[in-house]
């Protein structure tokens, strides 16, 4: 009866994941499930395949084999592998984050801070100038980052700006899952802690 | 005239335009690639909207070719004597009178009428270019209606400007599918872009053709509370007097004095003719 309950309660299902580079295996089937509300933190040397394996759940690299089940907010489980291209950019861009490990691949560069936090917004079909604005201050402010700055572009930020201005990014839309590649390489101990 | 085929290109090259010319009809705003040939001008002189013209022309047309507005500059003199030499049609420079109109940054104040043909010459297709350098890239984000990119361009118009500084290629979403570039037009021609004649772009460099056929919708991109704006220079042609027409600034002296006068010459002579002489207006 439990098995019932999480079968059916669980955010993302990972089944036997693989991805070769060749003859070199990146990783191999790798499977796991994840609920609502959970952190899960995948531990490895360097090499050992933690990028590739996140690479492949987040849809930017074509797995070899598997299935990525995640369930949607009607409930339903689908296979995102098997989703088209225009469902996963959805999905990527209202229900899933991916924070990068270095903040100028999540970022654009010679955009301003409040229209690299709005992107997002703007997606997904926001088109009123001053709630886009509104919003990407008020998250700007949640990651510490002061409300004059919103006009300046990134390349203006120290690197640890940079990665939570990513991180104000990814999280506007209120994501339900959010892929984090070290995203706290860059950033003052106090912050991480954070 | 023998030593061309009329209008200067063989027929198998006007086969291989018409159909990127057709195909861009039928999906309208998208970019069809084209082989484009060498033309005997430079890139930027308008090389895919010379291809385009020639594709459409028959020798019962009548030709003009409008340059920044005006019939009398050198492109637009030696484009439209281009075609006369070649293909031996007539030639106008009343729009009214036209059946193929060529235009660079410039669509005619006089409203166009069904059966004539509009053709632009576009230097850069891809409205998306300066923010995605990736052509495979943009390729994608239209094929994906993935438009949100557009949309952060004029943010940060807003936000370092105060109101969307894009005054000219101002981007237009076409028939609620493709976000096109409708060329350096000013954006106070965007409106004019619903029009009952066909419209035709062709870029040379580029070698992109595509098209917005007769009454399809046109829709300029903005914000519900930053709406599009038709902008002119604030005031009235100082030769016809005419207050809704775009104007070109003209610097008269080195102490600052400077006049408005109208950027479409066909649609300034006719007024003089008419006699809306004003403030330094004699009749034309």
């Amino acid at each position: 009866m439990k098995d019932v309950f999480q079968e059916t309660d669980v955010l993302l299902s990972v089944r036997g994941l693989s991805k070769f580079y060749g003859r070199r295996i990146g990783c191999a089937d790798v499977r796991f499930d994840l609920y609502p509300g959970e952190v899960m933190g995948i531990v490895g040397e360097s090499g050992s395949g933690k990028s590739t394996l996140l690479n492949c759940m987040a849809g930017h690299l074509a797995p070899d084999g598997g299935e990525v089940l995640f369930s949607g907010r009607d409930g339903i489980m689908r296979d995102t592998l098997l989703m088209s291209e225009p469902e996963r950019r959805m999905l990527g861009r209202t229900d899933w984050a991916f924070v990068h490990q270095h903040a100028r691949d999540g970022l654009r560069m010679n955009v301003s801070a409040g229209g690299n936090v709005g992107e997002r917004l703007m997606a997904v079909g926001a088109r009123h100038y001053g709630s886009i604005r509104a919003d990407a201050i008020d998250w700007l402010e949640r990651v510490e980052i002061a409300q004059d700055r919103v006009d300046d572009r990134p390349s203006a930020f120290s690197g640890g700006m940079q990665q939570r201005l990513q991180i104000a990014r990814n999280l506007i839309t209120g994501p339900r899952l959010v892929f984090m590649d070290e995203p706290t390489g860059g950033l003052d101990v106090s912050v991480q802690a954070r | 005239m023998t030593d061309y085929n009329f209008a200067y290109l063989d027929e198998q090259t006007k086969r291989m335009i018409r159909r990127a010319i057709l195909k861009g009809l039928a999906v309208p705003g998208y970019q069809v690639p084209f082989a484009s040939r060498e033309m005997p001008m430079p890139y930027g002189w308008g090389t895919g909207g010379v291809q385009v013209s020639a594709a459409v022309m028959t020798p019962d047309d009548t030709f003009k070719v409008i340059d920044q507005g005006s019939d009398d500059t050198t492109n637009a003199v030696s484009i439209r004597r281009f075609f006369e030499r070649t293909a031996g049609v007539a030639v106008t420079e009343a729009t009214k009178e036209a059946t193929v109109i060529q235009t660079r940054h410039r669509i005619p104040e006089t409203p166009l009428e069904e059966g004539q043909i509009l053709v632009y010459q576009v230097p850069i297709p891809e409205p998306l270019r300066f923010l995605e350098p990736s052509e495979v890239e943009t390729r994608k984000m239209h094929s994906l209606e993935d438009y949100g990119l557009m949309h952060v361009k004029l943010y940060e118009d807003i936000s370092q400007h105060g109101a969307i500084a894009t005054a000219y290629a101002y981007p237009v979403m076409v028939e609620g599918r493709y976000v096109m570039d409708p060329s350096p037009i000013p954006k106070f021609d965007n409106p004019k872009l619903e029009s009952p004649a066909i419209q035709l772009f062709g870029a040379g460099r580029e070698q992109r053709i595509y098209a917005v056929p007769p009454f399809t919708k046109v829709e300029s991109l903005d914000f519900d509370d930053f709406p599009f704006e038709a902008s002119k220079a604030e005031g009235v042609c100082a030769l016809c007097g005419a207050d809704n027409s775009y104007l070109d600034e003209v610097i008269m002296d080195d102490a600052g004095n400077r006049m408005f006068v109208c950027s479409d010459t066909d649609f300034c002579g006719e007024r003089r003719q008419q006699t809306h002489a004003a403030t330094q207006g004699a009749p034309a």
